[in-house]
């Protein structure tokens, strides 16, 4: 069998879980858990480098480097990890956590979990959009709020097949007819082929296009995040 | 003693350092040493898991040696598996001699019958 059942990782958790009860098998697991695990992250972070080749990039020696690697070592310094993140670098996290988030982190069988990606200011921008829109679009905070904030918005829908909807209900806004035709000519402007009915709708839902809302009975969030940002708009 | 009956009775401490090096093999491309080697002579055939446990010296000048546990068994039956064989505390090397030829018995069994050796979650 090339691939473990779907529900291996829920089903290694169930028993991970059953042996924390132990609060000794919990004290040795953490220890085992930081100690193997940075071993195999810095030999990952190492990659097809030989030991003396990494221990160049690290501004020290092959010998160092194989008992970074060594997971019964155990004894590597705070200032050693930083050494290497930022040799590398990488971002370090040491805090102290929940066991809740102790197991996610378990249960993260990704590549990256083991060796993480270099800083890259592109993906970092992306990140802090993404999360930026996501965040709008559950309506945590509007966020555009000028013409910066609109073209996040704009590449936002474009980047992610989204649509963007406006359909008369019958629903009453909060919002003037001043800010609904104002967003209305922003939206004309930057997504030519949207249909948007004048100005007359008093919804607009922003989905995925292969998913098309149901705009008779739109998300209540973005809803509300779009009344926001109409008001804002004007 | 069958493999899994090894390891349940390990005591906390030692389940999980073999959990998580378990964890960390099942996450490498290839597997070398310190955690892996292929084994060779009357134990050609299989692979070792090692798994050195650091000892705390309770304010003693010298380290104390670790203690040292074996996992017997091979790769396959089919492709990115590995079948554990034999679990075992290695304490003078001597433990070979008894280990492998049990460790190869089953090796042998259960390429006969996969069934001999059901799919299991670590930790």
């Amino acid at each position: 069998m090339d691939h473990e059942p779907r529900n291996a990782i829920s089903h290694r958790l169930v028993r991970l879980a059953t042996k924390l009860k132990d609060k000794l098998y919990r004290d040795s697991f953490v220890a085992a858990r930081c100690r193997r695990f940075l071993a195999h992250q810095i030999r990952a972070l190492r990659g097809d480098m030989s030991q003396t080749e990494f221990g160049k990039l690290l501004d020290t020696t092959q010998s160092v480097v194989s008992r970074l690697e060594d997971p019964t070592y155990g004894k590597m310094t705070l200032n050693s990890l930083l050494e290497v993140a930022a040799k590398t670098d990488r971002a370090l996290l040491v805090q102290f956590v929940d066991w809740k988030s102790l197991l996610k982190m378990v249960a993260d069988e990704s590549e990256e979990a083991s060796a993480p990606a270099p800083y890259n200011h592109v993906d970092i921008q992306s990140f802090v959009q993404a999360q930026a829109l996501k965040d709008a679009a559950v309506g945590l905070q509007p966020i555009f709020y000028n013409d910066a904030q609109s073209d996040i918005l704009s590449s936002y829908i474009l980047n992610l097949d989204w649509s963007v909807y406006a359909a008369a209900s019958g629903q009453q806004l909060r919002t003037s007819n001043l800010n609904r035709a104002a967003f209305c000519d922003w939206m004309k402007l930057r997504f030519k082929s949207v249909e948007l009915p004048g100005n007359s709708f008093d919804q607009i839902v922003v989905g995925p296009r292969q998913q098309q809302p149901d705009i008779g009975v739109p998300d209540a969030h973005i809803v509300e995040t779009m009344q926001r940002a109409v008001g804002i708009m004007q | 003693m069958a493999v899994h009956d090894w390891y349940d009775a390990l005591p906390a401490a030692v389940m999980a350092e073999v959990d998580q090096a378990l964890d960390v093999l099942s996450r490498e491309k290839k597997w070398s040493a310190p955690e892996y080697k292929d084994l060779s002579g009357d134990c050609s055939g299989l692979g070792e898991i090692r798994i050195d446990i650091a000892q705390v010296s309770d304010g003693q000048d010298e380290d104390l040696p670790p203690l040292c546990f074996r996992i017997l068994g091979f790769a396959g039956p089919d492709k990115k598996q590995f079948t554990l064989l034999v679990g075992f505390q290695k304490i003078t090397g001597a433990e070979y001699s008894v280990e492998c030829p049990r460790a190869l018995r089953r090796k042998k069994g259960v390429l006969k019958d996969g069934s001999r050796a059901p799919q299991c979650y670590f930790p």
